[in-house]
């Protein structure tokens, strides 16, 4: 039943390096968000980046609900990803969302991985007592209306990909010319195991170094969230970025790249 | 023509690649409550509800970056006193001299709202039907095939069992007869016969084996009524290791000064004790069997709590709950990784001068998969060898065992 993870997760090779650099994308969009950074890494790193089952041009129909519905299932797809490419080493830069399947993913595996880059992560979006999350849980069920509204004129609303048999390319094409995220079940179920999640014991497992790039001003993973990751996660590396927002590798890829290599240099000399 | 467009019927708002506002138009800021000062400067995402933010950074934005443009974006946005308007976006990005703009032409949809809410309503009660629907033919035609297949296991298990429980039988009584009988004729003819050297010698070898193949049947049957241990309990893993060393302490006769044991802090596990017990016993007795003479011999166990998938044998399913990662390492010789699969193999052994029976690392095998656990093991030949195991933390009735 293996089937062929490359296929499955569209798995894209390219670079030069030795040393493989795996990217993976957070909520809401698909490998596409990484092109602004990955041309500065190609000549000294082996790029690997993919698409999440349910996401881009994966495989819609490897989408597993009762998978999906877990970020460990995710976190499979890493795994999986680097044992098919027999990956060792692996310089990991998650997005968002991404950030906390890597980290599932190197407490499971930690042989894989030398580094953690994690950009705008949250180990949970809910205000927890003491936590400050960023969010109610209304706020997350309101997010959820708001991308049914979005998604209001597909015709496929009705016809999901969860049907193993929906097996019609023309349609999958379509969506993702207007939303990165492909089928609206699978991107409400992606965004209830990603915003319902609460990685926060998680973190005092890793065991890989990790850079956290924080921005200032982002709404999905405020300041004090980013103290509290630092905080937990052992070997751990807080840069607070002047970048607002929550895709700084989208709207700041310069000082992305720069913070990146910066850590890497750093590592590399230390390591 | 920007007076036409502060006043037009349409709210307007520029900004830049960073989200700043550069121009909101009238229309906008009457909408809003707010003053053209107010904005000007701001992140674009102010005038957006909580929610609408996070589709904003997730979805919208991306979007415009990766597309040059969004069309008919559901969006609420936020007013002064509080209210929420609902509105619908158009937008595109535009390179103006030096810089890019994102220009955003925006609608309330008020009445629209109202009626899309109840589309959407009955869209959801109808999927969520067809759903309903779906599933429970999907789960009809699985049960129905499941039950087949539980049924043909059930047969073959139940022939296997049988087959077990005579070889079980053959083991403890029909062979232990001419075993003793092979022993104790050898023993007569080397205590009351005068035999040439040659020949006594021949049948201290016939002892020999005949003890060895002794204490082979007893652990092959100990291998076999394994299976017929059951109940389980919460297990205090760190217990039952100091439990298992008093035991291989007493069995090898060496003393517990001789090796170190580090237990780090382990969660309790639900499992079979007397499984457990003799499953740490074997690896410690491998621990020790296997040391590496130049150095004092010391063990390491930890352990890390993780989610894994329950479902090991049917491919479609997924269940992640609590599990048990343990960590046993040693100090000792080690061993190739090419022999990883064939340690685990009964009655298996790297080499036929290592000591023991090689009975040990099938018997854990056993015991793990009996325990719906995951066994794998890393070694580095004159560095050490560690055992890994993931144990299910609870059994309840919707798991496995």
């Amino acid at each position: 039943m293996n089937k062929n993870v490359i296929q499955r997760n569209n798995v894209k090779i390219s670079g030069s390096g030795k040393q493989p650099m795996l990217f993976a994308h957070g909520f809401g969009c698909d490998q596409n968000m990484w092109r602004f950074v990955i041309p500065a890494f190609e000549k000294s790193y082996r790029i690997i980046s993919f698409d999440y089952v349910g996401a881009g041009k994966s495989d819609l129909r490897a989408y597993n609900s009762e998978r999906y519905s877990n970020l460990n299932g995710y976190a499979q797809d890493v795994l999986e990803i680097c044992r098919e490419l027999e990956l060792a080493d692996v310089v990991f830069v998650g997005h968002s969302v991404s950030s906390m399947i890597g980290v599932l993913a190197a407490i499971k595996e930690p042989r894989y991985f030398a580094d953690l880059i994690l950009i705008g992560p949250s180990p949970c979006y809910i205000n927890d007592g003491e936590y400050t999350g960023g969010f109610e849980r209304k706020d997350i069920e309101e997010l959820l209306d708001t991308m049914d509204r979005n998604y209001i004129g597909w015709a496929n609303f009705l016809a999901p990909a969860i049907m193993k048999n929906a097996d019609r390319p023309e349609l999958s094409q379509e969506l993702t010319q207007s939303f990165c995220s492909t089928d609206p079940r699978i991107a409400r179920e992606f965004a209830a195991a990603t915003f319902f999640s609460d990685n926060r014991q998680d973190l005092l497992k890793v065991t890989t170094p990790s850079l956290i790039l924080q921005c200032s001003e982002d709404i999905i993973a405020p300041l004090a969230v980013g103290d509290f990751l630092h905080a937990h996660l052992k070997n751990s590396e807080l840069k607070v970025m002047k970048a607002t927002g929550h895709c700084p590798h989208m709207s700041h890829p310069e000082e992305t790249i720069e913070l990146m290599k910066a850590y890497l240099r750093e590592r590399t000399i230390h390591g | 023509m920007d007076r036409l467009l502060d006043n037009a019927p349409c709210g307007y708002v520029i900004f830049t690649d960073e989200g700043i506002i550069q121009w909101m138009n009238g229309t906008l800021l009457g909408w809003l409550g707010l003053r053209s000062e107010d904005v000007f400067n701001k992140h674009v995402e102010v005038i957006l509800t909580l929610p609408s933010r996070i589709f904003y950074n997730t979805h919208f934005f991306p979007l415009l970056k990766l597309q040059g443009k969004a069309e008919e974006i559901f969006l609420q946005l936020k007013t002064t006193s509080n209210e929420t308007v609902p509105v619908l976006v158009n937008a595109e990005r535009r390179q103006e001299s030096e810089a890019w703009l994102h220009h955003c032409v925006i609608l309330p949809v008020h009445q629209r709202q109202k009626y899309e809410e109840e589309i959407l309503n009955a869209k959801r009660l109808a999927e969520k039907a067809m759903q309903e629907n779906l599933h429970l033919q999907e789960l009809k035609s699985t049960l129905e095939t499941k039950s087949l297949e539980l049924e043909r296991h059930y047969r073959k298990q139940f022939s296997q069992n049988q087959s077990l429980l005579q070889f079980s039988k053959i083991i403890s009584h029909d062979l232990q007869e001419p075993i003793h009988k092979i022993q104790l004729f050898a023993d007569r003819i080397l205590t009351k016969e005068t035999v040439s050297a040659r020949t006594h010698n021949d049948l201290l070898k016939v002892d020999r084996s005949a003890e060895r193949l002794r204490q082979l049947t007893r652990a092959l049957q100990q291998y076999i009524s394994i299976d017929a241990e059951t109940g389980m309990t919460d297990v205090n893993i760190r217990d039952i290791i100091l439990e298992a060393a008093r035991q291989v302490n007493e069995v090898r006769k060496v003393s517990g000064s001789e090796y170190n044991i580090v237990i780090e802090d382990i969660p309790v596990v639900t499992g079979n004790m007397t499984q457990l017990t003799l499953l740490f016993y074997h690896l410690l007795d491998n621990a020790i069997q296997f040391r590496d003479p130049s150095r004092k011999l010391v063990v390491n166990v930890k352990a890390v709590t993780l989610d894994e998938n329950i479902y090991h044998h049917s491919p479609e399913r997924y269940k992640f709950t609590e599990h048990a990662r343990i960590f046993f390492s040693d100090n000792g010789i080690g061993f190739d990784m090419q022999y990883r699969d064939y340690i685990f193999k009964i009655l298996k052994k790297i080499s036929a001068s290592d000591p023991g029976l090689g009975v040990g690392l099938g018997l854990i095998k056993k015991i793990v998969d009996n325990h719906s656990g995951v066994i794998t093991v890393d070694s580095v030949v004159g560095q050490g060898t560690t055992f890994i195991i993931t144990l299910p933390k609870h059994h309840t009735q919707n798991s496995l065992v």
